[in-house]
C-alpha cells in the first residue's frame, strides 16, 4: 500500500467504484469459467435441475431441450483460458493498481491512459467473451485480450464501469485540458498534488454534469460514491483555491458551484505549461461560474435595460437548451 | 448432563418408572402469546440435534387474538419424535402441557388427544378468586374425567411467579423444563437453543429463560413419578431444519432468481418474510406490491426483463392472478408461482391446511392455458423444488406453478443439509446480439420451444403481446396461425412430460389397492400403507410430483391394482349421502383429473377437516376400500 | 499498445446514430385523425433526440387503442393486460434498472381497471414516464363510457348520458403521497406535447403526463371549441416549466405556476371552464423506491457461500 497518508484516504473513499469494477471483472470471470466447465450433457443437466428432480426426470432426454451453447472449440478454449489468467491477476492484485506515481518528470495524462488501458482488460475481456461465444473471435481482427484497450474506444457503458485511479503528481505537472478527454462515463481520477500548483488548474473542467473539485482533504471525498458521473478531484497542499463544483447541486452553474477560497495573491509566475495569464484567466474562469447572472430569472420580463447582454443571452441558452430545472 | 445431574441429586422422587417407546407425540397448548409454539420450537429442535426424527407443527387458531381461556381459541405446537424418521404429525397426542383447561378441552373436543393421555395442567385456575373460572375448571375437569387420561395438576404460575412477576410470562420455559426432564433431553443442548431462540434480546431475558426451564426441570424431577425415553440415533449426515415456508424461501435463493413479488397473504406470507430479511444480500428484491394482481405483473415484467421471477400467494390471490398467468403463458414469459394452500373456497381456513387449488392451478385460466404444476411433498422438497421450478420455466418458457400447502409452511422437519451447485442458479443474462432474421417466437417445430430475447439484446426487439401472435410477435387474427402457436404451447409440454420417468410405487408394484396421493400428506399416506401391509393388506400407494404434465405410465401401473384410489385434503361427496350417486357424485380433484386422463374408474377418499390427514384415518380408509376386493387379508 | 483490431459493430456500439427509421416500425392502424398517431410522433421525435438505444427501451402499455404504441415502435415492447401495464414496467425497471422505460396507457386502462396501480406507481416514483392517452371514451370496445367522459355524454353503456362528473386524473395523480411530476398537454399542439414528453423524460422519477385526445369516431367534438379557439387554453408558464417558444403568440392566456408549488398545482388543476397545459408539478428529490430498494450486485460464489451460511443458522 502506498504510504502517503493522502493516497491511503483516497483509495478508501473511491472503494466503492472499485468495488464496482471488481464486480464487473468477477462477473466476467465467472462466466469465462462457466464456458471453461460447460459441457452440455446429461451430467450438466442433472446438476441444474437439482435433486428434486432426481427420480423424476431423465436428464438425458431433458438435454436434448435444453442443450442451447455449444461447447468452445480449441481456440475458444485457448482464449477463455487466457481471458481467465488475466482476470485472475487483476482480481487478485491489491488496489495499488489504482494508484499511479507520476512523480516530478510529468506526463501524468498518459501515465492514466496507460493505467486505463491496462486496467480495461476487463472491458476486453468481456467483449472477446461475446465473440467466442458466437464463434467469430478472430485474433487478427479483434486482438489479444492482453492486448491492452485505450480509453478512446470504451462504449459508454465501459466507461460507466471505468476504475477509479488516485494519481500522485507535481504540481506543476497538473494540465486539466490534458485530462478533459477522461471527464466520461464514471471516470474517477483523484490527484494528489505535490507541491504549489496553478491556483484553479481544475477550473477549465467544469461541466454542467461533472464533479469538479480542489480540496485540502482526501476525506471530503465521502460524497462521491453516490454520485453518478464523471469526477476529477485535486487534493492539494498549497494556496490555490479551493471549490467543488457538483451536478447535483442545482441546475445552473453558480448553484453548482461552491468556491472556499480564492488566492489572495494573483499569480504572476509561470508553472509548468501555465502562463501566468492564462492562470489568471482560470481564475476568472472560476469567479464568472459562480456569479448568478442578475438577469436569468426574468429573462423575459421588463426592466433589463440594464442588463449585460451576456448574461441575457446566457439565460436564453439554457432555457432552449431543455437545462432549465432539468437535471 | 452435569447440570442435570446436580439437578436430579436435589429432589429425586421416591419411585421413577422408565418408559421406553419408539415415538410419541406431545402437544403445548395455551391462550394466543404465552409462547407456546417457541417452547415447542426449542424443545423439537433438540430433540432432532440429539438424533431423533421429528415433525412439527404449529396449532394456529383462526383468530389473531381469540379470547382468552376459550376451547376455540387454543394455540400452541404439537411435536411428534421418534426412534426413526417422521414424516407426519400423526394421530393423537400422548402427552399435553396445558397452559388452561380450557385450551385443554378444546385439543378434547377435535380428538387430538390419546385415550391415555398424559395431562399436566397448569392448576392455578382451581383457585381462582373469579367463582365463573372456578365453575369453569370444575366443569371441564368433570367432563375430561369420564376419559383414561392422566390429570397431573402443576402449578406452574406459582412456580414461575417465584422467578418472574408476570404470571403470563415463563409458563413456555418451565413447560420446556419439565418436558427436557421427562425425556430427558440434554440441558447443555436447551440452553444453547434458548440462547439461539432469543439472539436478539438482552443477557438478562436469557437467563430468566433458562431459570425459568430449570425450575420446570428442578418441579418435574422432584414431582412426577415417571420419565419417557425415546432412543435416539445420532444423525449420520449434517441435517437442517425448518418450516416449509422457510425451505421455499432458500430454495429460491439457491436457485439464483432475483425478483420476487407477493401480496401478503396467510399462509404463504412468511416464505416472504423469510426473504426480506436476506434477499438483499442475495442480490434480490423482495417487491410487496399493492395487490395480488400487481405481484404477477411485477414478476412478469422482470421475467421478461432478464432473470426468471417469481410470486408467492395462497388460494384466493392465485385467482386474482389468473389472468396474467394467462399471458405468461401466452407470451410464453417464464415464471415460478408458489401458491401454499389454505382451506377455501372464498376467504375459507386462511390458516389450515387444504388441496383445494388443484384443478384451479391447472385449468383455471380462460383459453388453452398450458403450463407445469408441481407438487412438493416434504419441507426438504420444497427447497429442492424451486431449483427445479425456475429451471424448468426457463428451459421452456412456460409458468410452473409450485403447490405446498399449510401443512408443509408450518410443519418443521430435520433433512439433509442440501449440497448447493452452482448450476442450480440462474445464469447471468447474456446480452450478446441477436443474429439477424432470428425471430423471437421461431416455434422448433417438433419440440414446440422458441428463444427469448431479451431487452438490451441488440436485434433481438419485439413487442410481446397477449394477443395471438405470430413467430415474429406481430398480431395475427389468422385462424392458421393461431391454431398453429396453440399446437406449439401444448407441444413442449408434451415434450416435458416425455422427459419425466414414472412414479415410484411404495409397496408392492401389484396388488388389492393403490392409494395416489399428491403434495403434503405423503408422509401420512406412507405410513398409513405401513399400517396396512402390517395387518396383511395388500395395499401400496404412489405420490405424484407433476400434475401437469403428468408422470408417464399411470395408466398401466393402475391397471396392475384392484382398485385405484386418491387421498386427498379437498371435497369430494361421500358415497351413500343423500342425492348422491354414481353419476352426480363430485370427486376429489386429483380423481377428477386422473379418471379423465386415463380412463380408469379411480376412487377417492377426501376430508376437508381443516387439519393434516392423520395417518390412522387413511389407515381406516384403505382397510374400508379393500374389503371385498378378491386379494382380501391375507 | 496495439491498435490493430478491428472492433467488430458490436464493440462500436455508441458510434450508432439512430435516425427515424430506426425506431419506426410499420404503418400504425389508428383511424385517421386519432390523437396517437401525434403522440407517436412525438415520441419518435424524443428518441432521436434523445438517441436512445432501441434495444435499451421499453414500452409498456395495456391494452385498448392506445395501447397498440409498442407495436408501432421498433424498440423492446410489451404490450400486455388491460390496466396492468405499470405493474409490468415496474418488474421491468426494478430488475433491469439500466432500461429506458415508457409506459404507454389509455383512460380506461390508467383510471379505471388499473386505478389501484396507477396510484401506487406514482407513490413508488420509479423512473419512467407514464403517457395518459385520454380520449374520454372506450375506443376499441366501441364507445363506452370511461371514467373521463364528460358528464352528460352519451355512450353505448350509458345512452342517457354519462351520469356523474369525471375524474380528474390530474388532481389525483397531485393528491398521491410521492408524486414527483405531473405535465399535461394536447395532442393537437405537436410543439407542446413534445416538450412535455421531453421533459418528462428527464424527470429522475415517475413523469405522468396526461395527454388530452379526441376519439375520431366517438368523441371528435369534445375539444372542438379549445381546437379553435386557443383562447381556451390556459398555458401554465414558468423559468422551470415547459413552455416552447414556437406557441407563444398562438397562445396568449398565461398563468405563472412554479411547478415547485404543489398547493397552486393542485387548485390549477381543477377542471374549470378553460383547458390547462402545461407542467403542474416538479420535485426532483422526492424517494425512489427503485433506488431504495436496488440490491448489490453478487456473485454466484457469493451467492453460495451466503447461502451456506444461511443454512448454518438452520443446521443441527
Amino acid at each position: 500500500m502506498p504510504s502517503d497518508e493522502r493516497v491511503v484516504s483516497a483509495l478508501s473513499a473511491l472503494r466503492p467504484a472499485i468495488g464496482r469494477y471488481r464486480v464487473a471483472a468477477s462477473d466476467t470471470l465467472e462466466r469465462a469459467r462457466a464456458m471453461l466447465a460447460f459441457e452440455p450433457g446429461p451430467s450438466r443437466t442433472r446438476a441444474a435441475l437439482g435433486a428434486f428432480a432426481d427420480g423424476r426426470i431423465d436428464p438425458e432426454r431433458f438435454a436434448l431441450v435444453s442443450s442451447g451453447a455449444d461447447p468452445l472449440d480449441v481456440t475458444g478454449r485457448e482464449v477463455v483460458e487466457h481471458i481467465v489468467e488475466l482476470l485472475e491477476d487483476i482480481l487478485g492484485a491489491s488496489d495499488d493498481q489504482f494508484f499511479v506515481p507520476v512523480g516530478q518528470a510529468g506526463g501524468a495524462a498518459e501515465a492514466i491512459r496507460a493505467r486505463l488501458a491496462g486496467l480495461g482488460t476487463a472491458h476486453t475481456a468481456a467483449r472477446i467473451l461475446d465473440l467466442v461465444k458466437r464463434h467469430s473471435y478472430d485474433l487478427l481482427r479483434h486482438g489479444s485480450p492482453s492486448d491492452g484497450y485505450p480509453f478512446e474506444r470504451w462504449t459508454a457503458a465501459e466507461r460507466a464501469l471505468a476504475p477509479p485511479l488516485v494519481v500522485r503528481l507535481d504540481g506543476s505537472g497538473l494540465d486539466a485540458l490534458e485530462l478533459a478527454p477522461l471527464v466520461d462515463g464514471c471516470v474517477r481520477l483523484v490527484l494528489i498534488v505535490d507541491g504549489p500548483a496553478a491556483p484553479a488548474p481544475l477550473a477549465r473542467l467544469v461541466s454542467p454534469g461533472a464533479l469538479i473539485a480542489q480540496v485540502d482533504d482526501a476525506s471530503l471525498l465521502a460524497g462521491l460514491a453516490e454520485f453518478d458521473g464523471p469526477a476529477v478531484i485535486a487534493v492539494m497542499q498549497g494556496q490555490e483555491a479551493r471549490f467543488v463544483h457538483d451536478p447535483r447541486a442545482g441546475s445552473a452553474p453558480w448553484k453548482r458551484l461552491r468556491v472556499d477560497r480564492m488566492p489572495t495573491v494573483p499569480p504572476r509566475k509561470t508553472l509548468g505549461s501555465r502562463s501566468a495569464w492564462q492562470q489568471r484567466d482560470d481564475l476568472a474562469h472560476l469567479k464568472a461560474l459562480v456569479e448568478p447572472p442578475s438577469l436569468a430569472h426574468s429573462a423575459a420580463g421588463a426592466g433589463n435595460g440594464h442588463a449585460d447582454p451576456t448574461d441575457r443571452l446566457t439565460a436564453w441558452l439554457i432555457e432552449q437548451s431543455g437545462q432549465a430545472g432539468v437535471a | 448432563m452435569t447440570a442435570a445431574a446436580a439437578l436430579l441429586e436435589r429432589d429425586v422422587p421416591v419411585a421413577t418408572r422408565v418408559l421406553t417407546l419408539p415415538e410419541h407425540t406431545i402437544e403445548i397448548v395455551s391462550d394466543s402469546g404465552e409462547g407456546a409454539q417457541k417452547c415447542g420450537q426449542i424443545f423439537g429442535a433438540v430433540c432432532a440435534k440429539m438424533g431423533n426424527g421429528v415433525w412439527t407443527v404449529e396449532i394456529i387458531p383462526a383468530e389473531i387474538q381469540p379470547p382468552p381461556r376459550i376451547a376455540e381459541g387454543a394455540s400452541g405446537i404439537r411435536i411428534r419424535f421418534a426412534t426413526g424418521p417422521v414424516t407426519n404429525w400423526g394421530d393423537q397426542t400422548d402427552l399435553v402441557v396445558a397452559f388452561n383447561e380450557q385450551v385443554l378441552v378444546g385439543r378434547h373436543l377435535l380428538g387430538a388427544l390419546a385415550s391415555d393421555a398424559i395431562i399436566l395442567l397448569e392448576n392455578s385456575w382451581a383457585s381462582n378468586p373469579d367463582p365463573d373460572i372456578k365453575a369453569a375448571w370444575d366443569q371441564a375437569l368433570a367432563e375430561l374425567s369420564g376419559y383414561g387420561y392422566r390429570i397431573i395438576e402443576v402449578p406452574m404460575e406459582e412456580q414461575c411467579l417465584t422467578v418472574d412477576d408476570n404470571p403470563r410470562k415463563g409458563k413456555n420455559m418451565f413447560a420446556l423444563g419439565m418436558l427436557a426432564y421427562i425425556y430427558d433431553r440434554s440441558l447443555e443442548r436447551i440452553e444453547e437453543q434458548i440462547a439461539y431462540a432469543f439472539r436478539r434480546k438482552s443477557e438478562a431475558v436469557y437467563a430468566k429463560n433458562v431459570a425459568l426451564m430449570r425450575l420446570g426441570y428442578g418441579w418435574a424431577a422432584a414431582n412426577l413419578d415417571f420419565r419417557i425415553e425415546i432412543p435416539t440415533t445420532p444423525p449420520q449426515q449434517a441435517l437442517v431444519v425448518m418450516n416449509g415456508n422457510e425451505a421455499l424461501g432458500m430454495g429460491a435463493l439457491a436457485s439464483g432468481m432475483e425478483l420476487c413479488a407477493m401480496y401478503p397473504i396467510t399462509p404463504a406470507t412468511s416464505v416472504s418474510h423469510y426473504l426480506a430479511e436476506v434477499f438483499r444480500k442475495f442480490g434480490g428484491i423482495l417487491h410487496q406490491a399493492e395487490d395480488e394482481i400487481a405481484a404477477a405483473g411485477v414478476a412478469i415484467g422482470a421475467s421478461y426483463a432478464g432473470k426468471v421471477a417469481f410470486t408467492i400467494t395462497s388460494g384466493p390471490g392465485l385467482a386474482l392472478k389468473t389472468e396474467f398467468i394467462g399471458l405468461a403463458v401466452m407470451a410464453e414469459t417464464p415464471l415460478v408461482v408458489i401458491d401454499v394452500q389454505r382451506g377455501g373456497p372464498s376467504t375459507g381456513l386462511p390458516t389450515k391446511v387444504e388441496q383445494s387449488d388443484l384443478l384451479a392451478a391447472l385449468v383455471g385460466q380462460p383459453g388453452d392455458a398450458p403450463h407445469v404444476v408441481m407438487a412438493p411433498a416434504t419441507i426438504e422438497e420444497c427447497f429442492h423444488s424451486v431449483v427445479t421450478a425456475r429451471q424448468i420455466a426457463e428451459t421452456f418458457h412456460t409458468v410452473v406453478v409450485i403447490l405446498s400447502d399449510a401443512n408443509l409452511s408450518t410443519g418443521v422437519q430435520p433433512f439433509p443439509r442440501p449440497q448447493l451447485r452452482k448450476e442450480w442458479l440462474a445464469p447471468e443474462l447474456d446480452l450478446s446480439p441477436v443474429e439477424e432474421g432470428r425471430r423471437p417466437y421461431e416455434w422448433d417445430p417438433r419440440m414446440g420451444t422458441s428463444t427469448r430475447p431479451v431487452p438490451g439484446q441488440p436485434g433481438g426487439m419485439y413487442t410481446l403481446t397477449g394477443l395471438s401472435h405470430d413467430e415474429a410477435s406481430k398480431v395475427a387474427y389468422d385462424a392458421g396461425i393461431h391454431q398453429h402457436s396453440t399446437t406449439m404451447r401444448s407441444r413442449k409440454i408434451a415434450v416435458l412430460q416425455q422427459t419425466l420417468l414414472r412414479p415410484a410405487i411404495y409397496g408392492d408394484h401389484e396388488g388389492d389397492l393403490l392409494v395416489v396421493g399428491w403434495g403434503s400428506t405423503k408422509g401420512a399416506i406412507e405410513e398409513a400403507i405401513d399400517r396396512a401391509r402390517a395387518e396383511g393388506l395388500h395395499a401400496s400407494s404412489t405420490h405424484l410430483t407433476f400434475l401437469s404434465p403428468l408422470q408417464p405410465g399411470l395408466k398401466e401401473i393402475f391397471s396392475r391394482f384392484r382398485k385405484v384410489m386418491t387421498v386427498e385434503i379437498n371435497y369430494s361427496d361421500p358415497p351413500g349421502e343423500p342425492f348422491i350417486t354414481e353419476e352426480n357424485r363430485r370427486r376429489g380433484q386429483l380423481a377428477m383429473l386422473l379418471r379423465a386422463q386415463t380412463l380408469c374408474d379411480v376412487d377417492c377418499w377426501t376430508r376437508v377437516p381443516g387439519e393434516p390427514l392423520r395417518p390412522g384415518l387413511i389407515h381406516a380408509a384403505i382397510r374400508d376400500a379393500t374389503i371385498g376386493l378378491a386379494g382380501g387379508r391375507a | 499498445m496495439t491498435s490493430h483490431c478491428a472492433i467488430l459493430p458490436i464493440f462500436d456500439d455508441d458510434e450508432r446514430e439512430f435516425a427515424l427509421n430506426d425506431y419506426e416500425a410499420g404503418m400504425p392502424r389508428w383511424c385517421p385523425g386519432c390523437g396517437d398517431h401525434s403522440v407517436l410522433t412525438a415520441v419518435e421525435k424524443l428518441l432521436v433526440a434523445e438517441q436512445l438505444k432501441p434495444e435499451q427501451t421499453v414500452f409498456v402499455s395495456g391494452i385498448g387503442c392506445s395501447s397498440r404504441f409498442p407495436h408501432y415502435l421498433k424498440t423492446y415492447g410489451f404490450h400486455g393486460l388491460h390496466g396492468r401495464a405499470l405493474p409490468v414496467a415496474t418488474g421491468v425497471k426494478l430488475h433491469r434498472p439500466e432500461l429506458e422505460v415508457f409506459v404507454v396507457m389509455g383512460d380506461g386502462d390508467c383510471c379505471s381497471i388499473g386505478a389501484a396501480h396507477w396510484i401506487h406507481a406514482t407513490r413508488y416514483n420509479m423512473k419512467m414516464v407514464a403517457l395518459l392517452l385520454d380520449n374520454s371514451i372506450y375506443g376499441l370496445t366501441k364507445k363506452q363510457t370511461s371514467p373521463t367522459t364528460p358528464q352528460g355524454f352519451k355512450t353505448n353503456t350509458q345512452p342517457f348520458g354519462t351520469p356523474l362528473p369525471p375524474l380528474n386524473p390530474l388532481t389525483t395523480t397531485l393528491g398521491t403521497t410521492n408524486v414527483s411530476f405531473v405535465a399535461q398537454t394536447a395532442e393537437w399542439i405537436p410543439a407542446h406535447l413534445y416538450a412535455t414528453i421531453r421533459a418528462a423524460y428527464r424527470h429522475p422519477g415517475f413523469a405522468f403526463v396526461r395527454i388530452l385526445q379526441r376519439c375520431p369516431m366517438y368523441t371528435e367534438g369534445l375539444y372542438n371549441e379549445t381546437v379553435k379557439n386557443p383562447g381556451m387554453v390556459e398555458l401554465l408558464v414558468h423559468d422551470d416549466g415547459v413552455v416552447p417558444p414556437e406557441i407563444d403568440k398562438i397562445y396568449t392566456n398565461r398563468i405563472t405556476h412554479d411547478p415547485s408549488d404543489l398547493d397552486s398545482a393542485r387548485r390549477l388543476a381543477e377542471y374549470s371552464d378553460r383547458i390547462r397545459l402545461g407542467l403542474f408539478y416538479r420535485n426532483e428529490n422526492r424517494a425512489r423506491y427503485d433506488l431504495l430498494v436496488r440490491p448489490p450486485k453478487v456473485t454466484s460464489s457469493e451467492r453460495i457461500a451466503l447461502l451456506n451460511e444461511e443454512l448454518d443458522h438452520y443446521a443441527i
